[in-house]
């Protein structure tokens, strides 16, 4: 089973090398690419489910609708599709916000082949992207606060705290560790650190469901 | 027994019939404005304005405000004394005010008092109009009459006392009316009720037996019948035909006790007299004074003057309680309630025919007689148990029973006997695990028959098929069952806590409908069109089943609260539904809604999960936590919108305007083109509830379209240019009926004289106006610069943000492009199968440029950065560096005293040194281990401190090469100081500093 994915990026000429550079048909197929979050909502309400891609690489400064709205709606609208962002520069506060509506990691664009690759499986494994010490700061400062917002009353997982094993991953990815010295330093496998990572990424998305499903309503995505 | 019971029913539904919907009373003190709280006159004027005469002075109310009217010692615009007799309104909309000191008239126009005559202070003068021979004629007590000129206000002759009453003491003339003859008739204290013809001049007095005290007093003309009130008569009211002095009859009205109450104010109405008495509040009677009702006022209060306002809403002013009005908002919803239960959460609703059914949460069903009086509770009836504590769905069987569901029993309840046939255990037979959720549980009875249930997550199915056969329908997973509805093609549609489920025919499957996604629904319903409603806790939403369409409403659409508990379909076809700020109504085809609230006379703004119930009669029942309330839909009516609206205020740089006119008055306004900064205050004459009023407006000339909508009446203007402008108001009353748009003021702001023709023409002509000219563009320079300085830093700042825009945008673009490019192209066109690719060090050239842009922008975008985030930003520089030498070790600390802050330029020249430093120790020393230390605080901005275990270099023999020179040309630029200390085997500490600055 090749691993499908989505790209969506304002500039033609992106896709056109993104596709080129990931996509051989065989490993990894294209399911769609789009030029803004409204043409790929629009793509993706048309496609039916057993074509959806797995990953899509979302970029994050596009006109109509950018890529942290984008993720906000279509990760609550398709829940088994996941959002890499990708961009050029690494502005924390966008990427943060990206990662808050629903992204599960984010590339920069310059990344070579290999490397988009390597995270492309990694989400789909239901591994938590690598984080930068910026992002993993934030993280903890913002989940370490204990008035989240909750969702409902029904047991939800997004309002549990972050447990102590993931405040120590969140401590070294601060301290400028990357995965492999992480699971060494705390006897455990890189995998298992990918794990709690994807736990951590979960516990960010602090998107509203019910207002993603109402905008998806209104404007017709649904 | 039975039969009197039924016999108490019918009565209390004659008694239903009878009632009026209850009105209650908003009370205006000296609290909201007023100068005093004995109110011994209330009147409004023809522009609407209402105007309460106190024993310190006017205040006029113009919906949102009391503006004062009171003496002012050596103001000759204000009133000639704060002690008031009387006002009218003459024909020309002047009002007339009788003090103890004068006369003195109220100029709507100007908005402004003048004194008009005064005959000596302490005398009470009485204005009695007569303008229909352009005159007002003014009693002064003990001295006579005075007769004004209507227009000029000059006295055109006088009338003494002595020469009309010669053999009486006239102490004091509270009261004084003419009759249709011209003959005048007044109530003088300690005498009777006179009657003076002004042909004959002949006084008598009419009813010379009757006490009269001060102000207790009324008289009333209707045609040639007057009617009077005094508190010391023996009647509560008297009256007189004025042609021939008879007392035609007299009516005694009573309380309670059988006191006989003393009229004060009288006030006739459609339906007959509302009466305001000494000594036993507000009463209304029909004209022949039967069936008296007590208006729910606090008794005790003594009323002096009723107005029935142009909206039909009854004022009352009482002596030293203020001014209490009618609640116009109120509709005829009644509350059903048991009197000292708290709280009272009602969760759901039924009725038999004669019966209201409230299911409270804790005291059990809780019966009503349809006027809302409350019966008994079936607590604890005759069956015992607790069982009916929490009763949370019902839904009717046949006529004489419904299936009720709740936290401990699901049955059947014979609403004929109150007997209850409990089917829990036999639903436990065939489906063992059943859960019952508290609050929660959803009935439904199909055109079929067949009774369907949720418990919990699992839908039960009871067929009658002879004995009744239960059957577990489906299971739906973690989804709670919370509204079930039978659509027009006979299928069950379940609503859920994840969203809508129809069983898919062809397979059996149940399917999560598309249409609202996993949205929490709170209650279905279908309309009269076959289009399905849902309330949702975020939401309504209208559903065309064909077309599959899906509209949504909420509070982003105006709705007062998304969160929707019951919908139900009235017998016109309007939609009502419940949430937590009230209930609103819709109109299923137009999307037209209007709301309600506690203003509106509901039990409480918040409503209940699956209470709500339509009886047989049309009737419609909402359960909330505070009772519940019923109404015909069609009883709840809607006022029209009578009221005009005006201008209350218009200032110019939030400066009321000098105008000679009042604001409601002006109908233009002409103004200078520096005088272009305009704020307005409106209001309108509907009085029903003023704080519920919204308004909208537009200023034409300028804006596109409406703005407002908003119980706010208040709109400005900054800078308006050069032009002619329009300013249009509408306003909507408190059942949210919306009015013409009424332009309100025509504004022209003229262009500065230097941009007109003529001055242009003149320019050319005259020398003198040429230095004018000269020196307004000295002023203009001067101006200038001084704007300029103030943009400068505005200027320098969005500067910043444009670079690294353009920067990000452009270059950052276009090299991520050539990078993808050279990728593409690599990996197409691959002539050399050797180690390295001449396209390689393009690429990395392109990513190394990327970064450093990168960096760039990092740094400038920004007024300051953080240490802890310079710190970051270095940490994933590093790690990325060593991303393919698995064998390198870079370990980090931070000792941050305190978060300090680095400017851009400093920033960018430290965030050098420390790559330079990195790279040192990786490509020429060849570290492995490198320990890296940021910190702050110690009298320190920023200390880096590196340590590697390379190889080292000798310091004395090597000078330092070109990276180190480059490192310490950049410390320099920082103002940093750099210390390094190597040897060859012992590695390379190097330490950057940037010492606090001392202020």
């Amino acid at each position: 089973m090749p691993l499908t994915i989505a790209i969506v990026d304002d500039k033609a000429v992106i896709r056109r090398s993104m596709e080129q550079k990931l996509c051989d048909g065989v490993k990894v197929k294209l399911a769609l690419t789009a030029g803004d979050g409204d043409e790929f909502l629009k793509k993706m309400k048309a496609l039916p489910i057993a074509q959806h891609p797995q990953v899509v690489l979302m970029d994050i400064d596009m006109p109509v609708m950018n890529g942290i709205e984008t993720v906000a709606v279509a990760s609550v609208l398709y829940p088994a599709t996941r959002f890499l962002m990708l961009t050029v520069f690494d502005d924390d506060e966008k990427i943060f916000n990206a990662v808050k509506s629903g992204a599960s990691g984010y590339l920069l664009k310059e990344e070579d082949a290999t490397t988009i690759l390597e995270a492309l499986y990694q989400v789909v494994e239901g591994g938590g992207a690598p984080m930068s010490p910026r992002i993993a700061r934030k993280t903890l400062s913002l989940l370490m606060k204990s008035d989240l917002p909750k969702s409902s009353a029904e047991g939800d997982p997004n309002s549990d705290p972050l447990s102590p094993r993931e405040k120590e991953i969140l401590q070294r990815l601060i301290d400028g560790y990357n995965y492999k010295r992480i699971a060494e330093e705390l006897f455990i496998s890189p995998n298992t650190v990918r794990n709690h990572m994807a736990n951590i990424y979960e516990k960010l998305h602090v998107r509203s469901k019910v207002e993603a499903v109402k905008i998806g309503i209104r404007k017709k995505w649904f | 027994m039975k039969k009197l019971i039924l016999l108490l029913f019918s009565m209390a539904d004659v008694f239903c019939l009878l009632a009026q919907p209850p009105s209650t009373f908003v009370r205006y003190t000296v609290d909201d404005g007023l100068p005093q709280n004995s109110i011994w006159q209330l009147f409004q004027d023809r522009r609407g304005f209402i105007w309460s005469a106190t024993s310190d002075g006017l205040a006029r109310f113009d919906g949102q405000r009391f503006n004062v009217y009171k003496h002012q010692i050596g103001n000759q615009n204000s009133l000639s004394d704060n002690g008031f007799t009387k006002m009218v309104e003459d024909r020309y909309g002047y009002i007339w005010i009788g003090t103890s000191a004068g006369v003195d008239r109220y100029d709507p126009f100007t908005d402004k008092i003048t004194r008009m005559y005064s005959e000596g202070v302490g005398l009470n003068h009485i204005p009695l109009d007569c303008s229909e021979t352009n005159e007002m004629w003014v009693w002064i007590n003990t001295k006579g009459f005075a007769v004004l000129d209507l227009l000029t206000g000059k006295i055109k002759k006088s009338i003494p006392a002595a020469s009309i009453l010669p053999v009486l003491s006239v102490e004091n003339c509270p009261q004084i009316e003419k009759d249709i003859d011209g003959n005048i008739w007044m109530i003088v204290d300690q005498t009777g009720l006179l009657r003076w013809s002004r042909t004959a001049n002949t006084c008598e007095n009419v009813m010379p037996g009757i006490k009269l005290y001060g102000r207790h007093t009324v008289l009333q003309m209707e045609n040639d019948t007057l009617w009077v009130g005094a508190a010391e008569s023996e009647n509560t009211l008297t009256c007189i035909n004025v042609r021939n002095k008879n007392v035609l009859r007299s009516f005694s009205l009573t309380s309670a006790d059988g006191e006989i109450l003393r009229a004060t104010a009288l006030l006739r109405n459609e339906s007959g007299w509302i009466v305001g008495t000494l000594n036993g509040g507000i009463v209304t009677c029909k004209s022949d004074f039967s069936s008296r009702t007590f208006m729910s006022l606090t008794s005790g209060i003594q009323w002096y003057s009723l107005l029935i306002d142009h909206n039909g809403i009854l004022w009352a002013g009482s002596d030293g309680t203020g001014v209490h009005k009618q609640n116009g908002a109120m509709k005829a919803f009644y509350t059903m309630r048991r009197n000292n239960a708290e709280p009272y959460l009602v969760k759901n609703i039924f009725t038999s025919d004669s019966l209201v059914y409230t299911c409270v949460y804790h005291y059990g069903i809780d019966v009503f007689a349809p006027n809302g009086s409350y019966l008994k509770s079936l607590h604890a009836g005759s069956n015992g148990s607790g069982k009916f504590r929490f009763i949370s769905a019902s839904t009717q069987d046949d006529d004489v029973h419904y299936w009720l569901m709740g936290d401990s029993c699901f049955g059947r309840f014979s609403v004929s006997d109150h007997s209850f046939t409990d089917y829990l255990d036999s639903v436990r037979g065939i489906v063992p695990d059943i859960t019952i959720i508290p609050h929660l549980s959803a009935l439904c009875k199909t055109s079929d028959q067949t009774l369907y249930a949720g418990f919990g997550n699992q839908l039960v199915a009871l067929r009658k098929n002879g004995a009744t056969q239960i059957e577990l329908v489906h299971r739906f997973e973690n989804s709670n069952i919370s509204a079930l509805v039978e659509l027009s093609s006979d299928e069950l549609l379940v609503g859920t806590y994840h969203g809508l489920w129809l069983k898919d025919k062809s397979n059996g499957n149940w399917v999560q409908q598309k249409n609202i996604g996993d949205l929490h629904v709170k209650s279905l319903c279908v309309d009269a069109d076959g289009r399905l409603w849902v309330g949702t806790i975020s939401g309504l939403f209208q559903i065309n089943l064909q077309s599959e369409s899906v509209e949504l409403f909420d509070e982003a659409d105006g709705l007062p609260n998304s969160f929707i508990y019951g919908i139900m379909k009235d017998e016109k076809g309007a939609l009502w539904f419940s949430h937590n700020k009230g209930l609103s109504k819709v109109d299923p085809r137009t999307h037209a809604f209007v709301h309600y609230n506690t203003t509106h006379g509901l039990q409480s703004n918040e409503f209940n999960t699956g209470a709500y119930h339509q009886a047989k009669d049309g009737r419609l029942f909402f359960g909330g936590i505070n009772g519940t309330n019923g109404f015909m839909p069609d009883e709840i009516s809607v006022r029209p919108q009578i009221s005009a609206v005006y201008l209350s205020s218009i200032r110019l740089f939030d400066e009321p305007i000098s105008s000679d006119t009042s604001a409601w008055a002006l109908k233009s306004l002409l103004l200078s083109y520096e005088q272009n900064t305009l704020s307005f205050d409106f209001t309108s004459s509907d009085y029903a509830a003023p704080e519920l009023n919204l308004f909208s407006w537009k200023m034409e000339g300028i804006d596109e379209k409406w703005s407002g909508v908003t119980s706010r009446s208040y709109c400005r203007y900054p800078n308006l240019p050069p032009g002619h402008y329009h300013l249009l108001v509408k306003t909507a009353n408190c059942d949210g009926v919306w009015g013409e748009p009424t332009e309100v003021l025509a504004i022209y702001i003229a262009p500065p004289w230097w941009t007109t023709w003529w001055f242009l023409t003149t320019l050319f002509a005259s020398g003198t106006i040429l230095i004018a000219g000269f020196t307004y563009y000295l002023l203009s320079l001067q101006r200038k610069r001084h704007l300029r300085e103030i943009h400068t830093q505005e200027r320098i700042h969005s500067e910043r943000e444009r670079i690294s825009r353009d920067l990000h945008d452009n270059v950052g673009a276009q090299l991520a492009l050539i990078l993808s490019q050279i990728e593409w192209l690599k990996k197409t066109n691959q002539p050399h199968s050797d180690s390295i690719h001449p396209l390689d060090e393009l690429s990395t050239t392109a990513k190394d440029t990327i970064r450093k842009l990168r960096e760039s922008i990092w740094a400038v975008q920004r007024d300051t950065i953080p240490i802890d985030e310079f710190s970051d930003k270095f940490k994933a520089y590093a790690m990325d560096q060593i991303r393919y030498q698995p064998d390198i070790r870079i370990t980090f600390s931070e000792t941050f005293a305190k978060i300090t802050t680095l400017t851009p330029t400093i920033t960018l020249n430290i965030f050098s040194i420390c790559q330079e430093a990195l790279t040192n120790a990786l490509k020429h020393a060849n570290a492995i281990e490198i320990k890296i230390n940021f910190s702050s605080g110690n009298g320190n901005t920023f200390l880096f401190e590196m340590s590697d275990d390379g190889k080292g270099y000798d310091q004395n023999q090597k000078s330092d090469g070109n990276g180190l020179r480059n490192i310490r040309y950049r410390a320099s630029q920082a103002g940093a100081e750099i210390t390094i200390t190597s040897a060859p085997g012992k590695g390379t500490q190097i330490r950057l500093v940037i010492p606090e600055k001392k202020h």
